[in-house]
């Protein structure tokens, strides 16, 4: 008899335990390493907000659920950094393959009153057609910023038409939920990119 | 005599139909070039390598051509993950010195271009030092990532 209520304490015991373990592998965030950049432990929602495609079509957040989304803050007088890093995309774009349809690249413009939606959109689909470009009123440009984590900021120069604008470098990662997911930072280099992109594309479908 | 003084006359001549300038002393420009860009693109970087072989430091005061509006030039940096340009008031380079234009580093911003660019294209370029100014021509290049 005490044999018995023995033999079912320890299978009571293992239960628990197998509960413990199954709840442990199945709750735990999948360990996703990035080797250019941060991860956020976990995605923050961001606010709605409301821009500019250069398709003349309102960018909001819905545009950015469903897929992978990489921001890349710039302006196009910008003519040092910024190409290189667009044409940097451009080959992470084609090194991306098949994955990359499942990933959006997104030039956003915070020079709104310089870059037009339409000059900004002819300047990014030099790199890719596929790239997206938008822009938008500072108040809203001002929301997103404050919500992903980039700030810029407006620096005279020696005219009033080639004023500069100072703005975070780090490329900016939003999951399919439309969510924060973290940041790739400079120097970048386009395999690393890939080989992170892909990573998160696979583990996340 | 006679030689001499066609000769002045032909210097004159020529000066009057364009701005004829003495080189700046000891100044080399190596590796001039310019990353190709979107043709709508209104700015246009410029990179190249600067040298003095002179016993004379340089001041380079302004650059300009004829293919841009404006010519000026920049400081890029990055300061905690912010890229900044400022502008330079001009550039130094010690006797025997040399100063790079580079990619991340100082650069030409190329105003306004007159005409887009595309790949092996070349454009003059005037860098100034005073009453003297050395022309150094500029390839325009497919910018590698």
């Amino acid at each position: 008899m005490s044999n018995r209520l023995l033999s079912w304490g320890l299978l009571a015991g293992f239960a628990v335990l197998i509960g413990i373990v199954a709840g442990l592998v199945v709750l735990r965030p999948a360990s996703v390493q990035i080797q250019s950049g941060t991860l956020l432990q976990q995605a923050r929602p961001i606010a709605d907000f409301s821009l500019n495609g250069s398709d003349g079509k309102p960018f909001t957040k819905a545009d950015l659920a469903g897929h992978w989304s990489v921001i890349y803050v710039g302006y196009t007088h910008c003519p040092d950094v910024c190409p290189t890093t667009l044409a940097q995309l451009k080959a992470v774009e084609k090194g991306l393959g098949e994955d990359a349809g499942k990933i959006r690249f997104i030039f956003l413009s915070i020079d709104p009153e310089r870059d037009t939606p339409e000059a900004l959109g002819q300047y990014t689909h030099y790199f890719s057609p596929d790239f997206l470009a938008v822009t938008g009123p500072n108040a809203q440009l001002d929301i997103l910023g404050a919500n992903l984590g980039f700030v810029y900021a407006k620096v005279p120069g020696a005219t009033p038409q080639s004023y500069l604008m100072d703005h975070s470098s780090a490329l900016i990662l939003i999951n399919p939920r439309a969510g924060l997911a973290g940041y790739l930072t400079p120097p970048f280099k386009t395999d690393a990119l890939v080989g992170d992109l892909k990573q998160l594309v696979e583990k996340s479908s | 005599m006679r030689v001499k003084l066609s000769a002045i006359t032909l210097l004159l001549a020529g000066a009057a139909a364009a701005p004829a300038y003495a080189d700046c002393k000891g100044l080399k420009i190596d590796n001039a070039w310019i990353p190709e860009a979107p043709p709508v693109a209104s700015v246009l970087a410029g990179f190249a390598s600067l040298s003095n072989d002179g016993d004379q430091p340089l001041h380079i005061d302004a650059v300009d051509g004829a293919d841009f509006g404006s010519v000026e030039l920049h400081q890029m940096s990055m300061e905690g993950g912010m890229m900044q340009m400022r502008p330079l008031q001009g550039l130094d380079l010690p006797a025997h010195g040399s100063v790079a234009l580079a990619e991340g580093g100082k650069h030409l911003m190329l105003m306004n271009p007159k005409h887009p660019f595309k790949a092996g294209d070349a454009s003059v370029v005037l860098f100034h030092c005073g009453k003297q100014a050395t022309p150094a021509r500029f390839t325009v290049k497919a910018a590698q990532p």
